[in-house]
């Protein structure tokens, strides 16, 4: 049996691949194809090559891509991953899938191939969805609705189910969105359901929301209803219906704003959950000439500067100071000196009166009912790559683009309703200091201003100090998902009791990071030592208040781990320099 | 239904009645004649031929000519933007020659706007145009869609008439069109120009497209005016007629405009009898009047005229936007004033016509809105205060071991205000753009924009005299020494200026380049750098649209953002880079030849070689990867140091100027990495606490030290503050020169009026200001000269100096700069042992691409380079090849994957395939 569904299968390949090879399509990867196959190409060279006629070749070209994947020793292992992908690339950005039977690549997703290749597995999920290649789908749904597979795989498989999107597919999601699934596989099921069905979407959500807590991510699954047409309104009906804890509102209210979204209806459903007030009205040219005059009598500057830092109006998501801080919108370290008072404060109460050229935003409406907003940073024939809220590309097939229009501000409106009207005169008085000789001069860039401060750190690090290999495997071996940013105040310091709530956690784990680009020795300078160690790369010194250490080219992590005693206003201050007889040259790295 | 086919019968055999019966043309009293179509039209207006000959045959018509004719312009303008391209609400061809243009966002407008008064409802309201004749020059640019466009071609003719025709402009009743070839492009005899084969292969296209016309016309009863056909017998223009085989100059103009009345009136004697000199009065008056009808309908800063940046309002009083008057308010009501003015001159026009001299009277102007500042300074007044240059000093802080030195400011030289640009000439004197009327002129006042040349006389680093070389210019944002003369950029055009008696005054001056948009003048033309090979280049950033038309192709097209190329001795004018910057300002050439150019509202800087492919447009090249992360913003200007004046590790390093926050030059190690540079920040040279301090242009002077101009402005913002904001400061500027505190600058070097020997052997200098002036000193001597001299140079050299190739590679830049193509040496120097001069012969390969034998055979064995540079450039290379060669590039850039692929080769060849595979596609 197998051996006939081999056969017929190459009969079929046969069949649709021999009229399109008789008609000679034009190719553009046509010499290297030519290079690909000649045999001149060193193996080191073959992945820059693969990918080329991924990203440039037509049906013909990518199903000879296909055929290495599914023979055994086609490619090396980590090429066949990422051929996998290139494929899905074609698929989705220039809509060009290989010619020919696609189903063989159903023996990677299910079978023999596939069980203990996680990866392999999981990226032939993606391609077989994007491909739609029906044979798929009754193995993914199994896969999804499975609980004895890992979560990434799950969730691969539920990704899949929703862009298949046919019947089957559709009636899986919309059973994992019911109680009874773990939360975050609901809020992913929900999350595909609104490219289809937004308003039975709107009803799981809400539901979903009922059993959230304030410490669930509930970006993704709200990112879902932002980016559809009628997705948000429909979403605030269903809430105002079927409410969630103030907890979880609030915390959606702050998502909502944090991502430059201010639609009416929803966040007024959650500000009255959350007990925050309705949007401010716009200010009269009168109210804004009153603000200005209390800003320049009475705003204070270091309150300001404690209020842009909070972390529930995200200044700092989008835009940096001193380096330490988002790239989406501008960087504000001089604004002060540029823009008088007036400009600053009609710039938070709204941010669409003046624009700068490249901060112009675009609303793509895509042929799918997803709408996506960001900053263009190139675009050619094939795709346009936008900068969205997050600082994210995101990359749109032309293909897909139904209508392209100039979009707002990515700064939302309204942000001002998380302030008092005292707060708002501290915070545009700090703005408008930015850059002006005194203590918001530009930061001169010799004190680290970027930290990552690990989140949950594993006990192996907080019950004592940990050895080596702890600080090798937990600390320098964890991936970014592991660590939060945080930033230090414009004159350098970071003040740590904004890092805890009701004292946790009692120790903290952070990291600096030192991009050398000649080498030599670097010298550190802490202010308090109390209860810290330090170690550069994996290296632990001992000395924790004036150190040095010899650098290669290259970024290098500086980790501090300071168990928090009593010391009532806890700070922390490094100073990087080159000692006098250093060749080093090095920058701190910042950005989000 | 039968009576409906009966009536369109009679329709039909009526038209062709009329076409059988042709009317001669004439024009009637009170007739609006607009001009539109291309640069054929358009330098009309400045030498005013055809205009006389007209009016001097009609002195009791009150003609009203307005010229719309605008370089680039094509004739499907009317209904395609990328034929007829022009920045945010400039006005469709329709409004303009209706004279009728509605407020492009009446909803911005702020209570103070609506002020009964402030804003007409009908912005072209007082333009006059309402025209009741159109003559349209068409036909070059639509030419080199060549054989295969001509179909189209005659269907757009055909669209366009009827479009035309179908209007009433005037208000009344349809206009009466006269069509006009393009002529001949025209032998120079000069070997840089077009030469005899290309140009027959031109007029092929150009006689097919002018028979299309005829066609097309004669079918539809248009007049047309052949100035292809008179101009291609035995008799034929010569080299006075043009400045490049494409563009008229006065004297061509003449000869068209004689030609055009004989065709216009065949059966009468032309110019009523006059001679020219008693025609030069009329002329001369219509000349002025076009003078200011040009600044209006060129008006610079129209994004904030009538674009969206119109829009902005602001306080009136201490503050920043508001509900106070806005841009397009103050704007509008100038441009008003230039309509009357214009109209004013209209009269005068007609009084000359009847041989009367009448001065213009300017008696009815509308008054301009007053603007209040948002940002009054705490003097008396509101005046800003403002450090002497001088006491400005003990403000900076200065690199260690150095120090800072007045060289100049405006207490000793009034004349130096807003300083622009700087360069040094070969004798040793440093020229300044200024601009006073920054960010444009406003009309009623004095036009008076600078180029002054600074010296200093007895060499205490002071500068003891200022000369005006120019002082009735406008916005001149950029400058190069070009030939003994000064090409000038002064958006939309740019301009040769010449001193021919020794006065350091210009008494001779050119238009060279048309279309350069002007939307913003701080985004206009400018950053004005020399490549060692002798080509100018130039930046415009975004809300820009700019068509140039050339002898040497299509019109170059580009929207938003852009570098630009220009070889003067040969015309070539190309988009070089094609990009969405913000606004680009910033140029550099390294040693060997190499670029960065650094988008200036971000400071970003990037490696130009890659993102300088070519590429056709619309397309714009993707965001390469910078060169490094810049710390600041924004940069105004920047500079290598290449000095022996200053420590050696600081050879090659970059300056860049900052403008806001960081206000000083920073300065950088540049590196290689890779394929391409990356770089480090080291030591500022000089910052200052002084709010005011603006630097806004750095070069090495001769002598080796830093010098740089300050702006010294308290307004540095352009949206921030209404464009006539009068807190804009118009009374200072200033010259620095930085030095090394414990040694003595250099001994310039003698450049002007060396003998070629010693020239040639400046070229080995180390630094690159030494090299570079003694380039230009070297492009005004006569090329017959230079060349055997430069070749005997090269023969002298000891082959074991140690910068050997790089001398070699400065011989092949000065064939390069003269425009001699020397295969030999080429080849020679794409095999040297250097990679960096590999990859600069490749710039000069590219450069000469279309008279080097097989240059796709030579870009192979560079793109199979061991260097990544030296691949990097052969694959930049393989993307200026079009047609059946774009398809053997294509297959010949895949080889550069044999070889390791950095983020920068891979950024490349991207960019390249990209280009290609379009060409490509269209080739199959």
């Amino acid at each position: 049996m197998p051996a006939l569904r081999t056969a017929s299968a190459l009969f079929c390949l046969i069949l649709i691949a021999s009229p399109a090879l008789a008609e000679e399509p034009t190719s553009a990867v046509g010499p290297l194809m030519k290079l690909f196959e000649s045999g001149r190409l060193p193996a080191q060279r073959q992945p820059a090559v693969v990918e080329m006629i991924c990203q440039r070749g037509n049906a013909n070209d990518l199903r000879v891509v296909l055929d290495r994947i599914l023979q055994a020793d086609g490619f090396v292992p980590e090429l066949r991953i990422q051929a996998l992908d290139w494929l899905a690339d074609a698929a989705e950005t220039r809509k060009v899938v290989p010619a020919g039977d696609l189903s063989g690549l159903a023996a990677l997703v299910i079978g023999d191939r596939a069980t203990g290749q996680p990866q392999l597995q999981r990226r032939a999920i993606r391609l077989a969805a994007e491909w739609k290649v029906a044979a798929v789908a009754p193995a993914l749904q199994k896969l999804a609705t499975s609980t004895e597979v890992t979560p990434a795989l799950q969730r691969s498989a539920i990704d899949g189910l929703i862009t298949i999107g046919d019947p089957g597919s559709h009636q899986t999601l919309k059973e994992l969105a019911t109680a009874g699934h773990p939360l975050p596989v609901r809020m992913q099921a929900t999350a595909g359901i609104v490219s289809f069905d937004a308003s039975a979407a709107a009803t799981a959500a809400a539901a979903v929301l009922h059993d959230a807590t304030a410490k669930d991510a509930l970006g993704p699954l709200l990112d879902a209803f932002f980016q559809h047409k009628e997705g948000v309104d429909g979403l605030a009906a269903a809430i105002k219906a079927h409410p969630p804890t103030a907890d979880v509102a609030k915390v959606a209210l702050r998502y909502m704003y944090s991502v430059g979204r201010s639609d009416a209806a929803l966040s007024n459903v959650l500000g009255n959950i959350a007990g925050i007030s309705a949007d401010p009205t716009p200010p009269t040219p009168e109210e804004v000439a009153r603000i200005v005059d209390e800003v320049i009598a009475k705003g204070n500057p270091a309150r300001g500067e404690a209020i842009f830092r909070r972390k529930d109006l995200s200044c700092m998501k989008c835009h940096s100071v001193s380096r330490a801080g988002g790239q989406v919108g501008p960087d504000l370290s001089p604004v002060g000196v540029s823009s008088p008072v007036d400009y600053v404060v009609n710039s938070i109460l709204n941010p669409n009166l003046a624009v700068k050229e490249q901060y112009v935003t675009k609303v793509f409406e895509l042929t799918s009912g997803k709408v996506l907003t960001g900053v263009v940073i190139d675009r050619d024939d094939v795709r346009v790559n936008i900068r969205d809220v997050t600082g994210t590309t995101v990359t749109i097939p032309v293909a897909d683009i139904e209508e392209e229009v100039e979009g707002r501000s990515l700064m939302p409106q309204g942000l001002t309703k998380f302030l008092t009207h005292e707060e708002l005169v501290d915070l545009a008085k700090f703005v408008s200091e930015l850059g002006k000789p005194g203590p918001y001069v530009l930061n001169p860039g010799r004190t680290i201003q970027r930290w990552r401060l690990m989140n949950e750190a594993p006990e192996e690090l907080t019950s004592s100090v940990p050895h080596l290999e702890h600080v090798r495997e937990l600390i320098l071996g964890s991936d970014s998902t592991h660590w939060t940013p945080v930033y230090s105040q414009v004159a350098g310091v970071l003040p740590l009791s904004e890092l805890r709530e009701n004292g946790e956690p009692f120790v903290l784990i952070l990291k600096g990071e030192v991009q050398v680009r000649t080498a030599g020795a670097v010298h550190f300078h802490l202010d308090c030592t109390e209860r810290t160690q330090v170690w550069v790369d994996a290296q632990p010194f001992d000395d924790a208040k004036d150190w040095s250490a010899t650098f290669d080219p290259g970024v290098h992590a500086v980790i501090l781990r300071i168990e928090l005693s009593d010391r009532p206003d806890p700070t922390l201050k490094l100073e990087v320099s080159t000692p006098n007889d250093s060749s080093a040259k090095f920058e701190l790295v910042g950005g989000y | 239904m039968k009576f409906l086919t009966t009536s369109l019968l009679s329709l039909l055999s009526l038209a062709a009645m009329n076409g059988a019966s042709a009317a001669p043309f004439e024009l009637k009293t009170d007739d609006h004649i607009c001009i539109i179509g291309n640069t054929l039209g358009e330098r009309m207006q400045h030498t005013g031929w055809l205009e006389t000959l007209l009016v001097a045959k009609y002195p009791q018509h009150n003609l009203v000519f307005r010229n719309l004719a605008y370089s680039g312009d094509e004739i499907t303008g009317y209904r395609d933007g990328n034929k007829r391209m022009r920045s945010r609400d400039f006005g469709t061809q329709d409004q303009w020659l209706s004279a009728s243009a509605p407020c492009p966002q009446p909803d911005k407008l702020s209570s103070r706007d609506k002020e009964i008064g402030r804003v007409s409802e009908n912005r072209f309201g007082l333009t006059n145009t309402k025209a009741d004749v159109i003559f349209a020059f068409y036909g070059y640019g639509e030419s080199w869609a060549g054989e295969a466009g001509l179909e189209q071609f005659k269907k757009d003719v055909a669209d366009f008439i009827d479009h035309t025709l179908g209007q009433k402009y005037n208000g009344e009743s349809a206009p009466r069109l006269v069509l006009f070839s393009p002529l001949p492009l025209i032998d120079m005899q000069d070997s840089s120009l077009p030469g005899q084969e290309y140009i027959a292969t031109v007029n092929q296209q150009l006689q097919a497209y002018t028979a299309a016309m005829a066609e097309v016309t004669k079918a539809k009863d248009v007049t047309f005016v052949d100035l292809f056909t008179p101009n291609s017998g035995n008799v034929r223009p010569t080299p006075e007629w043009s400045i490049n085989g494409l563009h008229l100059t006065e004297a061509g103009d003449k000869a068209v405009a004689t030609q055009i009345m004989s065709a216009l009136f065949p059966k009468e004697k032309i110019g009523s009898g006059k001679t020219s000199d008693q025609l030069e009065p009329l002329r001369k008056a219509i000349n002025d009047k076009n003078w200011y009808w040009f600044h209006r309908y060129r008006t610079t800063d129209g994004y904030s005229t009538y674009g969206d940046r119109a829009f902005l309002k602001f306080t009136e009083g201490p503050g920043g936007y508001g509900d106070g008057l806005s841009n397009y308010s103050v704007m509008q009501k100038e441009l008003e004033v230039l309509d009357v003015m214009t109209s004013n001159r209209d009269k005068v026009v007609w009084a000359a016509a009847n041989g009367k001299t009448e001065k213009p009277v300017d008696d009815n102007l509308p008054e301009f809105l007053k603007v209040v500042t948002n940002k009054p300074g705490q003097l008396e007044g509101g005046a800003h205060l403002y450090l002497t240059g001088l006491e400005a000093i003990d403000k900076m802080t200065v690199h260690n071991g150095m120090k800072v030195e007045l060289f100049a400011d405006e207490t000793q030289f009034p004349e130096l205000v807003n300083p622009v640009q700087m360069a040094y000439d070969t004798k040793g004197r440093l020229w300044v753009s200024v601009w006073p009327t920054y960010p444009h002129w406003q009309p009623t006042k004095d036009m008076n924009d600078k180029l002054l040349i600074l010296e200093d006389t007895n060499g205490d680093g002071k500068a003891d005299t200022c000369k005006t070389f120019a002082g009735d210019i406008h916005n001149p944002t950029g400058f190069e020494f070009w030939n003994g003369g000064i090409l000038l950029a002064q958006g939309p055009d740019l301009w040769f200026l010449k001193d021919t008696d020794g006065d350091d005054q210009y008494d001779e001056k050119t238009r060279l380049i048309h279309g350069l948009d002007t939307a913003d003048t701080h985004h206009t033309a400018n950053s004005f750098a020399m490549e060692p090979g002798g080509a100018v280049y130039f930046q415009e950033g975004t809300f820009h649209h700019s068509q140039i038309e050339t002898p040497w192709g299509p019109t170059r097209r580009v929207a938003n953002g852009a570098v630009f190329r220009y070889e003067p001795r040969s015309h070539k004018f190309d988009v070089y880079v094609s990009f969405g910057f913000a606004n680009p300002h910033g140029h550099i050439f390294e040693k060997w030849g190499q670029d960065i150019v650094w988008d200036g509202t971000g400071a970003q800087p990037y490696h130009a070689t890659l993102f300088s492919g070519d590429i056709d447009f619309p397309n714009k090249h993707g965001r390469p990867p910078q060169v490094y992360k810049q710390r600041t913003r924004p940069c105004p200007g920047t500079e290598v140091v290449s000095s022996s004046h200053f420590p050696e590790e600081m050879r090659g390093n970059l300056l860049v100027g900052n403008v806001i926050g960081f206000q000083g030059i920073l300065q950088y190690k540049l590196t290689q990495n890779g394929a391409s540079f990356g770089a480090e920040e080291v030591e500022p040279i000089v910052f200052s606490s002084d709010v005011n301090f603006r630097p806004s242009d750095i070069e090495i002077a001769p002598d080796g030290t830093i010098m740089f101009t300050e702006w010294q402005n308290t307004i540095i913002g352009h949206m921030q503050h209404n464009l006539r904001d009068p807190s804009r400061d118009k009374l200072h500027g200033r010259v620095y020169r930085v030095r090394m505190a414990d040694k003595e600058p250099l001994q310039p070097v003698a450049i002007a009026g060396q003998p070629l020997p010693q020239l040639l052997s400046l070229l080995e200098s180390p630094d690159d200001r030494v090299r570079h002036r003694a380039r230009i000193e070297l492009s005004n001597r006569p090329t017959g000269e230079v060349i055997p001299a430069a070749k005997a140079w090269m023969e002298s050299l000891s082959t074991s100096a140690p910068e050997y190739e790089h001398h070699l590679l400065e011989g092949l830049w000065l064939y390069q700069s003269h425009d001699v193509v020397n295969v030999e040496h080429l080849e020679r120097m794409l095999k040297s042992s250097d990679d960096r001069a590999r990859a600069a012969a490749t710039r000069v390969l590219i450069a000469w691409r279309d008279r080097v034998p097989e240059p796709l055979a030579l870009l192979q064995e560079q793109v199979n380079d061991e260097s990544p540079r030296a691949r990097l450039q052969a694959i930049w290379g393989l993307s200026y090849f079009t047609g059946a060669d774009a398809v053997k590039a294509s297959e010949i850039v895949v080889e550069s994957l044999l070889y390791d692929q950095d983020e920068f080769l891979k950024f490349e060849l991207d960019e390249t395939n990209k280009t290609l595979d379009r060409r490509t596609k269209a080739v199959k």
